[in-house]
């Protein structure tokens, strides 16, 4: 008796902690949605519920990879560009996220969504012709947007098995979550599992809902963090009111400048009259856009005195590189079908057609390569040339619009390093998220 | 029949204080083991036709002499 | 499902004890209940698995009949060791072709349990030849080899022993005395499987991929805790439950880490298996040779019994060079520690004394892991052969 009594007693004791953190965690999450969509993390795309919502009423989701983890402290970064705009786009990606995941999610999120429109921005390097790799997707994969996207009564039999079929294949890697997977196509999509097993589901739902919430808990600290250190460099972006005609308030306004770089770099304003806001001298109520021409300008004048090397990228990036240059030369010179063929084309077909199911209006970001570094590595132009020409036609079969940016591989300036957008890149980019959300 | 037994045992142990000490632990004190007492057994069903399964009885009913002799008593 | 896996089985197992509970708490008999809640998991397990629910079937239907037949015989013609033989050899027959049908990429009678189902009827059967069972009641029989808690693993309990806790009804107090050491025990091994033994799992798994030979070491040694924690975690929980049913199952490990000798190993480690072996193996065999007078001395009717007996547990386990070996590994040691402490002057002089002792534990430690490491299969895949 003596046992069974220590027995209920801890029984007790570890009920009253599990409800206490429950309760605890419930109201600990995320309280400034904005901040939230923009700040780039490696773990918020995996939390469902924290996606949901604080999925802004100004902004859409947009879907990337590492892209959103480089160049976050500088005042080029969508995370601080929009920081204070009416526009605050939800930033969901990080390293190994590719079409595929991106697509599961969006079918998971969209309920959320108020604003109709999705952006996935495209790396080339997501097309080798291995596709996602499997540990890479297992990595990323989540379970609670799985279950939504199979739970989602818009998507089609067809795209459903589609994706069951490529999950299945990718988590060989983790058997334990592929079997449980196929329970969530059983229960939520085809229904047949029957009472207990759908019992079950519930259970283990709640399971990972708590789990959630905790994750979200966690997140929501270290982002308060983040944004602190953020904070200084979003307040730095130099802002005009919206209609910048009309706003005689503030002096030296540019246009807005369209995608050329060419067009800034004649353009009239100095560096010492950059009109540069400070937060709290905003009017009440007023809207403000980024100040494009003025930021081109500094990214122009940043990158003529820190990236003058033989890629034009950044130049800490540009040291790390230099000691493994040599064994890279040339090694790419037989990559004719590179960027051609394999799996990631049909995921990307993939996430469109989930976005035309779903009502969503989707763009495509053609992020470019490093001219420079791949001519360096004997990447062949007429390679890259046909992976740009090929996810465009992809693009233009699902009538979405299409930011190509497959111009400007020798844009300088455009990249931090090899691969990653750098302060021109990002404000292309950035630029064409913005006139997205604007257009009608 | 007792005095058999004792004997009996006391060549197993090849030690004639289990004669003496009815007490003695057989097991623990290493006088005993699996294999004496398979041996133990073979001669019993031999010498004294008492027939005792090796399952048949736990090692903590037959630890000491005397309880030996009390399971042989109760076979007879 | 399978038991002690996945959260479907412990959702049910929590159910089917809290009911438990209730009956003992109100001073009812549990056999009724444990018996329908081992047909239940028994019903739930087997399910969607046809073969395997015929061979249960098959088996159970072959072991009864061959029980209550050998039985009346044994009661009308008294001990005949003929018989008694032909019967044992029947009852071994489908775990043989259990064990030997995939050598020839067949499986008959694979079935979870079928091993340790085994060890019930042989044991019955010898101890109807003894003469110790005195009834059987197929009732009786059906419930000892279906009890749940120990069905697919053991430990290994016996007829007598479990038919005495089966029909018996606890007071209050003793029942809560027992239930609660049953919890302790459950939650023990719970934490024994899922976190050390996972955790073990994992170290082995980051060690597996190195090729020096401190990977090895380590490998062997990782992979000898999780054999430890997984299996003890195992028995732990089935022990637990029986508890909870009323039933005291026995246990199957006792510190085997602290043991000085090879031989107080056996005495610890897989408890109820050494002692099934001990008692229907070891003994018979040194009484049977002793009788025949097949061996002149003691000592090589000891040997000759160690290795009978550790070689048949090591084709038990299954016929690979792994556990050949490593059940011959075993025999070697225990005619080697006999030999040497019945033998050896140096033995019987310092045996007391602290230093012998420690190294004695020390030297016994190694010659485990080495044993666990055979046992893992991974000398075998080293050295190309399996």
């Amino acid at each position: 008796m003596r046992r069974m009594k220590a027995f209920l007693a801890a029984l007790l004791l570890f009920a009253v902690t599990v409800l206490g953190c429950h309760l605890y965690i419930q109201n600990q999450g995320v309280n400034d949605s904005a901040s939230f969509a923009l700040a780039p993390s490696e773990e918020k795309g995996k939390l469902r519920a924290a996606l949901t919502e604080n999925m802004p009423k100004d902004g859409y989701p947009v879907f990337g990879s590492s892209e959103f983890m480089h160049g976050a402290d500088t005042i080029y970064h969508p995370a601080n560009v929009f920081a204070q705009t009416d526009f605050h786009p939800m930033l969901i990606g990080a390293g190994y996220y590719q079409s595929l995941s991106h697509a599961v999610t969006l079918a998971s999120i969209e309920e959320s969504m108020q604003v109709r429109k999705a952006v996935l921005i495209l790396s080339p390097q997501w097309f080798r012709k291995t596709g996602v790799v499997d540990q890479a997707y297992a990595s990323r994969f989540t379970e609670t947007h799985y279950a939504a996207a199979m739970g989602n009564e818009k998507l089609s039999d067809e795209t459903k098995q589609y994706i069951s079929d490529r999950t299945q294949k990718l988590l060989k890697v983790d058997e334990k979550t592929r079997v449980r997977v196929l329970r969530y196509d059983e229960v939520r999509w085809k229904q047949e599992g029957g009472p207990l097993a759908e019992l079950r589901e519930e259970a283990w739902s709640a399971f990972l809902y708590e789990k959630e919430l905790f994750e979200t808990m966690l997140l929501g600290k270290s982002l308060k963090r983040q944004e602190k250190r953020r904070a200084e460099t979003a307040s730095e972006v130099p802002l005009v009111l919206e209609g910048a005609e009309d706003a005689s308030a503030i002096p030296e306004i540019s246009e807005p400048s369209g995608n050329m770089p060419a067009i800034l770099e004649t353009s009239g304003t100095s560096e010492n009259e950059l009109p540069v806001a400070e937060a709290s001298e905003f009017a009440e109520g007023a809207s403000y856009v980024p100040d494009w021409s003025a930021l081109y300008e500094l990214a122009e004048k940043e990158g003529e005195e820190q990236n003058q090397n033989e890629f034009f990228i950044d130049d800490a990036a540009y040291k790390r590189l230099v000691p493994h240059l040599p064994k890279k030369k040339g090694v790419s010179s037989d990559a004719v079908k590179g960027y051609q063929t394999g799996p990631e084309f049909d995921d990307l077909r993939c996430f469109l057609t989930v976005c035309r199911e779903l009502g969503v209006e989707p763009m495509i970001v053609v992020v470019p390569v490093n001219g420079y570094y791949y001519d360096y590595t004997g990447f062949p132009k007429e390679a890259r040339q046909a992976y740009y020409a090929k996810v465009k036609g992809i693009a233009e079969e699902y009538g979405a619009k299409v930011a190509d940016f497959s111009d400007q591989e020798y844009t300088k300036y455009f990249f931090e390093d090899r691969v990653h957008l750098g302060k021109k890149g990002w404000l292309m980019v950035n630029e064409s998220l913005y006139e997205f959300y604007k257009e009608a | 029949m007792r005095e058999e037994v004792l004997n009996l045992l006391a060549e197993i142990c090849e030690d004639d204080a289990v004669k003496e000490d009815l007490q003695t632990e057989l097991f623990e004190s290493g006088l005993m083991d699996s294999l004496g007492f398979a041996e133990f057994l073979v001669e019993l069903e031999d010498q004294c036709g008492v027939v005792i399964s090796p399952s048949e009885v736990e090692r903590k009913d037959i630890d000491t002499p005397e309880k030996i002799l009390a399971l042989v008593e109760a076979r007879r | 499902m399978n038991y002690y896996e996945g959260i479907a089985f412990f959702l049910l197992l929590i159910l089917v004890l809290v009911g438990a509970i209730v009956i003992g708490w109100l001073e009812k008999p549990l056999k009724w209940y444990s018996l329908l809640a081992s047909l239940f998991f028994a019903a739930l397990i087997f399910w969607g698995n046809p073969a395997g629910i015929l061979y249960l079937l098959a088996f159970y239907l072959w072991s009864v009949a061959l029980i209550r037949i050998y039985f009346t015989i044994r009661v009308r013609d008294g001990r005949k060791e003929g018989i008694y033989h032909v019967f044992v050899l029947l009852s071994l027959i489908p775990l043989v072709l259990c064990k030997v049908t995939p050598l020839f990429h067949a499986n008959v009678f694979g079935f979870i349990g079928i091993s340790y189902l085994t060890f019930r009827v042989v044991q019955m059967i010898i101890e109807i030849y003894d003469g110790v069972i005195k009834e059987v009641s197929v009732l009786e029989v059906t419930a000892f080899l279906a009890f749940f808690p120990s069905f697919s693993s053991g430990p290994i309990d016996r007829s007598r022993r479990f038919l005495a806790d089966w029909n018996r009804v606890l007071p209050r107090a003793e029942y809560l005395e027992l239930c609660g050491k049953g919890i302790w025990k459950l939650l023990l091994g719970a934490v024994y499987k899922m976190v050390i033994a996972a955790g073990a799992y994992k170290v082995m798994g980051y060690l597996d991929t190195g090729t020096a030979w401190y990977h090895l070491v380590g490998y062997a040694y990782a992979y000898g805790m999780y054999l430890f924690f997984d299996f003890a975690g195992y028995s732990l929980m089935a022990v637990g439950s029986s508890y909870i049913l009323g039933i005291e199952t026995p246990e199957n490990f006792r510190q085997p880490f602290i043991s000085k000798d090879i031989r107080e190993f056996w005495d610890r480690w897989h408890i109820t298996l050494s002692h099934w072996f001990r008692d229907f193996i070891f003994t018979r065999f040194v009484m049977y040779s002793s009788k025949k007078k097949w061996f002149s001395n003691r000592l090589q009717r000891a040997c000759a019994g160690f290795f009978v007996d550790m070689g048949i547990m090591g084709l038990w386990h299954g016929i690979t060079p792994s556990y050949i070996l490593y059940g011959l590994y075993h025999g070697a040691l225990l005619a080697g520690t006999e030999t040497w402490q019945k033998k050896s002057k140096f033995y019987k002089k310092h045996k007391d004394e602290t230093w012998y002792q420690v190294l004695s534990w020390a030297v016994t430690m190694q010659m485990v892991f080495f044993g666990f490491f055979l046992f893992s299969g991974k000398l075998m895949t080293i050295f190309g052969l399996q």
